[in-house]
């Protein structure tokens, strides 16, 4: 049965004055590079650094988050599988968290990037620090990013 | 403050926990708890009206 | 004769042309609400439905939980 927690939870478009506010929703890029399980770690890494990232979020074909690769796992052991070298069950964050108490949280906590997913637990990107960091002071500086 | 050799405590309520909720580490010097994160995120918004629906 | 349906039900009535009902008070209407609702706190439910509904299309209504 839905309500508008459940809407909001999947990330879903909303109308009303606070629909423009940045969340982590909006604010997540969708673009991060993901991966199975099963695949060599080398040929993940040489994938997500060519595409200019680094991290790679670890997902099942339902697009659920199952683990994550920041740097320090993409610099894992080449020869490990997937599985073998992710951070697996990481925290998640819906998609309407304020992008303010995101940025605070990921500064004080030294988080670099956080998968934001659906209630569902599909995902539906990773935020980066920097881009939560740069909504929330625009945001103080009265503006919209 | 723990007094106990490798107890990690939730640093906004001071409950036991086993690694931070916020960024997973079991060293975390801001420590926070599920239920904490939850609600310093707004993720468990109290019901906002009466009848509860 | 009212049903529960899910998210995904709620998504297909709705590109069907479904008219889609907020109980919640105004204020929390005016901040968020699914695209297209209109408000009709459940105060006023039973007196305007009547008035502000169309009888022909299929009425969606929600409110903030499923409890």
């Amino acid at each position: 049965m839905v309500g508008k927690l459940d809407w909001l939870a999947a990330g879903l478009p909303t109308e009303g004055t606070d629909a423009a506010r940045p969340r982590a929703g909006s604010m997540a890029r969708a673009d991060v590079p993901t991966c199975r399980l099963d695949e060599p770690l080398a040929e993940v890494r040489d994938r997500v650094r060519t595409a200019g990232w680094d991290a790679c979020v670890v997902v099942n074909h339902e697009r659920v988050v199952l683990g994550l690769l920041r740097a320090k796992e993409l610099d894992a052991d080449p020869g490990l599988r997937v599985e073998q070298a992710m951070r697996p069950g990481p925290s998640t964050f819906r998609p309407f968290v304020a992008i303010e108490e995101m940025a605070s949280f990921m500064i004080d906590h030294d988080v670099p990037n956080a998968p934001v997913t659906t209630s569902d637990g599909r995902l539906v990107g990773l935020l980066r620090r920097e881009d939560a960091a740069r909504a929330a002071h625009q945001l103080h500086a009265g503006g919209h990013p | 403050m723990s007094d106990r050799a490798g107890e990690l405590r939730c640093s906004s309520c001071g409950c036991d926990v086993e690694c931070c909720a916020f960024c997973d580490e079991v060293d975390c010097p801001s420590a926070a708890c599920y239920r904490c994160v939850t609600e310093a995120l707004g993720e468990a918004m109290a019901q906002p009206h009466a009848h509860g629906g | 004769m009212p049903e529960e349906i899910d998210r995904e039900g709620v998504r297909r009535l709705m590109a069907e042309g479904a008219q889609v009902v907020d109980v919640l008070p105004a204020d929390e209407y005016a901040e968020s609400r699914l695209p297209g609702a209109i408000n009709l706190p459940l105060r006023r439910l039973e007196a305007e439905a009547r008035d502000v509904l169309d009888a022909g299309r299929p009425v969606i209504v929600y409110c903030w939980d499923s409890a």
